[in-house]
């Protein structure tokens, strides 16, 4: 039974959001804003550092791919068989290159559909800064076709 | 400054990509550290996955939504963004993304204006659909 995993939990992971990471990213969304680019203008904008932009969470968590394996692994799931169904982010405030970030990673719910043909994982990943605040939510969505 | 329409039913300036090419999404895989074999690799995507080619990340879509949004309400405006993948953009596609206002709230400082989302094919196919959440600050 899949469904004993709903709630499992994963230990804490610290990250800091690197420079070229960020950079990487706006680059490959096109991104021309020399704010999501250069640290001068940023600042000269007003920011406290480089920005990132709204999707960025999920180089964060492909980061910690590993966790992503392990889930598959305790769920029995080929990863060949897995779809990227859908994905939210909620941003309690906004993030910044050199940020330290904490993240927490659950399973929220697993759901079969179409009379088990598809499973639906649903994981939660959310980021708290070094004071405790919440920054932002990752909330992803997986299907695997089971046939 | 708020300077932006935030009437109800109005659209967002639209995003075109042109042509996804191999290049760029390589460059996403880059970025994003998804190196998939699905989106890098021509051989595992016809042999493994039964597919012309490969195709472009769901997650390119959703950024370049996301984008739709911070050229239009500038960087740190997007509070939640959330999107439905509902079909493989093929590699060399363009990407149609658009934006309308649904509904707007008042709060103390702004507005949380309600966003639908598309992306679309060049041909008006479904590719990505979705709806985000987007501060706007109040004109001073």
């Amino acid at each position: 039974m899949r469904a004993q995993h709903i709630g499992y939990a994963w230990p804490a992971f610290e990250l800091v959001i690197e420079r070229g990471s960020a950079i990487a990213f706006a680059r490959g969304l096109d991104e021309t804003d020399p704010i999501y680019l250069d640290e001068a203008a940023a600042r000269a904008a007003g920011l406290r550092g480089i920005a990132v932009l709204p999707t960025f969470p999920i180089a964060m968590s492909t980061e910690r791919v590993d966790l992503i394996y392990d889930m598959l692994q305790r769920l029995a799931v080929d990863p060949a068989k897995i779809l990227h169904a859908s994905q939210r982010f909620v941003h309690h405030q906004p993030m910044f290159v050199g940020d330290s970030l904490t993240g927490t990673k659950r399973i929220a719910n697993i759901a079969d559909r179409k009379s088990g043909a598809l499973t639906f994982i649903d994981t939660v990943i959310e980021y708290r800064n070094v004071a405790g605040e919440p920054v932002c939510e990752d909330h992803c969505s997986l299907v695997v076709r089971n046939t | 400054m708020n300077t932006l329409d935030l009437t109800i039913g109005s659209a967002l300036p639209p995003l075109s990509t042109g042509p996804v090419t191999r290049h760029r999404v390589a460059m996403y895989a880059h970025g994003s550290g998804d190196l998939n074999p699905i989106h890098v690799d021509p051989d595992y995507a016809r042999d493994q996955a039964g597919l012309p080619d490969v195709i472009v990340h769901g997650m390119y879509s959703m950024g370049m939504l996301s984008r739709l949004l911070t050229q239009w309400a500038g960087p740190g405006s997007v509070r939640a963004i959330e999107t439905r993948f509902a079909a493989m953009l093929p590699v060399k596609a363009s990407l149609e993304c658009s934006g309308v206002i649904e509904a707007v709230q008042e709060t103390e400082d702004g507005s949380l204006v309600t966003v639908k989302l598309t992306a679309t094919q060049a041909d008006g196919s479904a590719v990505a659909a979705g709806q985000a959440q987007v501060f706007v600050a109040a004109a001073r």
